[in-house]
């Protein structure tokens, strides 16, 4: 069995210190960062990823195999290069102000940055400016808004119209996404993307990331 | 107890004790069919169970049956929820907390702290009894004999740090609660010593909130001010606005 192929393995398995040993054992036998990342640890997070979305697994399968992947990720991030050829894409995500549910939130996080994209959460009862502020300041590609309740799934709208009235308007997208969330919503209130479950918000964002990218 | 034919109630068993009790007090109190709690995580799934109900009634019960819930529209669960022949009757909120509260939904925010309140009533008690909070030992050991012992603490810490977010635990108290207590042969102060667990668990304050039976109860009569209840029309479904209103639209 090839390092790679073991690491994601035992990366979907959840061990933590087994993944970043074979990480550190594939740089010693002169496989490059890149494709540790991508055919190592996003190759492991990808099937974790399909498998969670098919209900083959839960959120406890998904959050172990996330904190192994973080585990490789922390002994190649000063090793990656820093040029934009390998930035695939910024994502600002929170959950919308008033609410106070993240444990989905955070599950996308972990999936989006399983694909390589640049997350910055700015976790829950997120007020609508601050998604747009947050965006500006890292210059993000896609807001992620998400809403466990139908009360809070309302304020998405000021999300939208704060973005349509700042210098991002027209550049940046909004995706939305949560258990109350329907596609008939986001096109309602004029968000860009509808993501009816984690996996989907990954596969969804960066290929939106990577179609900027010619 | 008679059954009304003419009514029946479909009910969240987060509704029980409070239905029950306010049921056995009436003069032909209508017929209630509970369903599970927690169906409201998985929208879809509690959308099929209520329309699954809703056609099965519709075949066996006469013409011009209405079918009441006691339910909000719950995480979008009864959305598009609509019968052939049959009126439904959906109180006018989007969740369970405004019925035990006895308000309108227009007055939730307030009462919740915007959000940050965790609501306990008997219903959510019996309810957490089984969850993770409750049981965290039993948990971690589950967890650490499937994914080792380091994995098992960042799981119970990952998925009890949401209860941070929180300000509060509040336990929805009825006036009747005592006497509710008494009528289940709880020992007196059963409800409000479980909810005083969850939230020492929870490692939050604990408070009361006065709650009322007058929406549960205006429901249980038939719900017909259209201010609080709103009325579907056979053929009819209900949506919610982007603005958050619920409405009945034609669905064909």
């Amino acid at each position: 069995m090839s390092v790679l192929t073991e690491m994601s393995e035992m990366l979907q398995k959840g061990k933590t210190k087994e993944t970043a040993a074979l990480v550190q054992k594939a740089l010693d036998e002169g496989v490059s960062p890149k494709e540790v990342l991508d055919e190592g640890l996003m190759a492991g997070m990808n099937i974790i990823g399909e498998r969670f979305k098919n209900n083959d697994i839960f959120i406890p399968e998904v959050l172990i195999a996330a904190r192994a992947m973080a585990a490789g990720t922390d002994i190649l991030r000063p090793l990656l290069s820093g040029g934009d050829a390998d930035h695939k894409g910024t994502i600002v995500i929170g959950t919308i102000k008033d609410d106070l549910h993240d444990i989905g939130k955070n599950i996308v996080g972990m999936m989006m940055e399983g694909k390589g994209l640049t997350v910055v959460d700015l976790g829950n009862n997120v007020q609508p400016a601050k998604f747009i502020e947050a965006a500006i300041e890292h210059k993000a590609d896609i807001i992620g808004v998400s809403a466990m309740l139908t009360t809070t799934m309302m304020h998405m709208k000021d999300v939208v119209a704060d973005l349509n009235n700042s210098e991002l308007a027209g550049k940046t997208k909004i995706m939305v996404g949560g258990a109350p969330l329907t596609q008939a919503f986001c096109d309602q209130i004029g968000a860009h993307f509808y993501a009816q479950d984690a996996t989907a918000a990954a596969d969804q964002a960066i290929e939106y990331c990577l179609s900027l990218k010619g | 107890m008679s059954c009304s034919p003419d009514r029946i109630i479909l009910a969240c068993e987060v509704f029980r004790n409070e239905l029950d009790w306010l049921a056995a007090r009436m003069d032909n109190p209508p017929p209630i069919h509970y369903l599970e709690m927690g169906l409201h995580q998985s929208p879809d799934q509690l959308n099929k169970t209520v329309q699954a109900f809703v056609d099965d009634v519709e075949h066996h019960y006469a013409p011009g049956l209405t079918i009441l819930f006691a339910y909000g529209l719950c995480g979008q669960g009864l959305s598009g929820i609509t019968a052939k022949k049959a009126t439904l009757i959906l109180p006018r909120v989007h969740d369970c907390i405004p019925l035990l509260l006895g308000i309108d939904q227009d007055d939730a925010g307030k009462y919740s702290q915007n959000g940050s309140t965790y609501w306990q009533s008997p219903g959510w008690v019996n309810y957490a009894d089984s969850e993770l909070l409750r049981n965290k030992e039993r948990f971690f050991q589950e967890y650490k004999e499937k994914f080792g012992e380091e994995n098992a603490r960042y799981l119970m810490d990952e998925q009890l740090t949401w209860l941070k977010n929180y300000t509060a635990v509040s336990l929805i108290r009825w006036t009747e609660l005592d006497e509710m207590e008494k009528e289940l042969t709880k020992p007196p102060g059963f409800f409000e010593a479980e909810a005083r667990c969850f939230a020492k668990e929870a490692d939050l304050p604990f408070l009361q909130t006065t709650g009322s039976d007058n929406y549960l109860r205006a429901l249980l009569s038939g719900g017909t001010d259209e201010r609080r209840f709103l009325h579907i029309k056979p053929g009819y479904s209900v949506v919610l606005t982007g603005d958050g209103i619920l409405e009945a639209v034609y669905s064909n």
